[in-house]
């Protein structure tokens, strides 16, 4: 892990659309760097209003501050320097190689960096996450899970301090999930990046991630680490179901989800 | 990989080398394509001597071939230069000045001028015609551009507004043509035509000066509109100023399709077609895409010119019609040829 990582700090938000505020005075306990933290919950909980909120997509109120920063009302560029986000899906009909776009997301914005210097990284990045081979092939060729993990390469080589992932193992099976997982906890650890991600999967997110925040209705149910978290109450609670949390043979926490509460 | 990727760049540039050729070939063989034919000799010889030429064919090549021949070319980069950044900006194929209002916008300026004599004061009067469209063209991508500032409204909306646009320029138009004399009437008809046989060098030199002013910003964009085409939402997160971009880039387009439109008329397709063709050749990485749109459309422009000279013997047809009967089939083609691919 690179150093002390610095924490990322959310203190009375208010997140919303025009007209509709989803998120309304959330705080939280400061996220640290080289953790995977998961948002999870029920359909129109909030989680990706706040990522989004906390990507600086969506107008805001309140304070998230990262590493002393303030970064609501932050510019563009000045989030982007700190904050990457990921949305769920690369759009159709783009006439772009897995590389281009990898450029394109490297030379976004001004970084000072050399071309040749952006081409390594972009090259290194691939590597890391085992799609080299994918490097020309264009983003309309490529399957859902290829282009999930072209997404997430983008994301990746920003180098970011925050990233904030929308669902990165949706469009996945299960051999890619846990190569994403994997790679997504080995990178957080290696660079110390305060990591945030909407998972759905909640076994997924016992295993891999530290903590675990619990969203209903734009508000915080249960924050804490998969043990503290994922008890048969926040199903029944959160998502109405009744729900067995067992731990299997390798330690990891199970979910087995028995009826309606 | 550095190398393929190396390659791949090196095949671009051989594309978009490929394709001024063609556009040199369109442009030579509009040179000497006409009424009066002259040898392909004969025209270089004349644009680099001058002084050798008889009086007549000074004229011909100088004073009609040549303006209008590099009109051809200038225009055919504006328009699809606009219909390129439109296409990615709004985030819609279909987008180009054509298909959201800026010709139609164009046309009621110069039918205001034409029919009832409204124009800016302080215009002289050869002036009229074009003030009124650039005016009126300029000023329909400024409302396109005051909706897209408008809290909330995406660009799909922007794209709605636009057809909106032509509809209501169009019917207002009609109307107009409706109370006009019939003298008046023809020359509208005419105008909205689209024909190059408006061109002069002072029109030349101002659409040389916008083009000069406005491709290099949109090239220094290129990285940002790129970023762009994975989605706004990722553009941002990439530290794109996305509303900024498009502001920026909207003024772009106003400026090279309303000075385009107000010189030659109503000019379908070429703002439509050449970023398809440039797209297909190079794909989107906004470096090639950008100049290879200008030189497809500048291309197509001028083979559309040639065309014009030569489909009826005798006689010069206004390039409008051309551009529109070789671009419907040909962007149909494209269609099928972007399906089978993919």
């Amino acid at each position: 892990m690179s150093g002390a990582a610095a924490l990322l700090e959310v203190e009375g938000l208010s997140v919303g659309y025009p007209g509709r505020k989803v998120i309304d005075n959330l705080s939280l306990a400061p996220i640290r760097g080289g953790g995977l933290t998961a948002l999870v919950g029920p359909n129109a909980a909030g989680k990706t209003t706040l990522l989004r909120g906390l990507a600086g997509l969506n107008r805001a109120s309140g304070s998230i501050r990262f590493g002393g920063r303030e970064l609501v009302g932050a510019s563009a560029a000045e989030h982007a320097a700190h904050v990457t986000y990921m949305p769920q899906s690369l759009p159709q009909r783009v006439g772009l190689t897995v590389f281009e776009a990898l450029l394109g997301a490297l030379k976004a914005s001004p970084h000072g960096r050399a071309s040749s210097a952006d081409r390594e990284l972009a090259l290194e990045t691939l590597a890391r996450l085992g799609i080299e081979q994918l490097a020309m092939r264009p983003l309309d060729e490529l399957s859902g899970g290829q282009r999930q993990m072209a997404s997430l390469a983008q994301a990746i080589a920003r180098r970011p301090s925050v990233l904030l992932l929308d669902e990165p193992t949706s469009a996945l099976d299960l051999n890619h999930q846990l190569r994403v997982m994997k790679v997504v906890q080995a990178i957080a650890r290696e660079r110390g990046i305060a990591t945030v991600l909407v998972l759905h999967d909640i076994a997924l997110a016992c295993r891999w991630c530290e903590r675990i925040i619990v969203l209903s209705g734009g508000k915080v149910f249960a924050d804490g680490t998969p043990d503290e978290a994922v008890t048969p109450e926040m199903f029944a609670g959160v998502y109405g179901v009744q729900a067995r949390v067992e731990r299997c043979s390798r330690g990891y926490l199970q979910v087995m989800v028995d009826d309606a509460a | 990989m550095i190398e393929d990727y190396d390659r791949l760049v090196r095949r671009r540039l051989a594309i978009l080398a490929g394709l001024c050729v063609v556009l040199l070939a369109g442009f030579v063989a509009d040179l000497v394509t006409g009424p009066s034919q002259l040898s392909v000799a004969e025209a270089v010889r004349g644009l680099i001597f001058p002084g050798e030429l008889s009086p007549p064919v000074r004229v011909i090549i100088w004073d009609v071939r040549l303006p209008q021949a590099l009109l051809a070319v200038m225009v055919g980069a504006a328009l699809s230069l606009a219909g390129a950044e439109m296409q990615t900006i709004l985030n819609n194929p279909l987008a180009s000045p054509f298909t959201l209002g800026v010709s139609s916008a164009a046309s009621l300026g110069a039918a205001l001028a034409i029919v009832l004599g409204i124009g800016l004061p302080g215009i002289a009067n050869s002036w009229i015609v074009s003030g009124n469209a650039f005016l009126f063209a300029f000023g329909s991508v400024l409302l396109l551009q005051a909706l897209s500032r408008l809290r909330g409204t995406g660009p799909e909306t922007l794209v709605l507004f636009g057809i909106a646009m032509v509809f209501t320029f169009n019917a207002l138009v009609a109307l107009i043509q409706f109370v006009a004399t019939q003298e008046a009437l023809q020359q509208l008809v005419f105008w909205s035509m689209g024909s190059l046989t408006r061109g002069n060098w002072e029109k030349l030199a101002v659409l040389f000066v916008v083009l000069v002013l406005v491709t290099p910003t949109a090239m220094w964009s290129a990285w940002k509109m790129t970023a762009l085409r994975l989605g706004e939402d990722r553009a941002r997160s990439f530290g794109v100023d996305v509303t900024r971009l498009r502001f920026v880039s909207l003024l772009r387009v106003s400026l090279l399709a309303a000075t385009s439109v107000a010189f030659v008329g109503t000019i379908g397709f070429i703002g439509l077609v050449g970023p398809h063709i440039a797209r297909l050749l190079v794909g989107e990485d906004h470096r090639f895409f950008l100049p290879a749109s200008m030189a497809a459309g500048a291309a197509v422009m001028s083979l559309s010119s040639v065309a014009s000279k030569v489909i009826v013997p005798g006689a010069v047809m206004p390039v409008g019609i051309v551009t529109a009967l070789i671009g419907v089939p040909f962007f149909v083609a494209l269609i099928f040829l972007r399906r089978e691919r993919t």
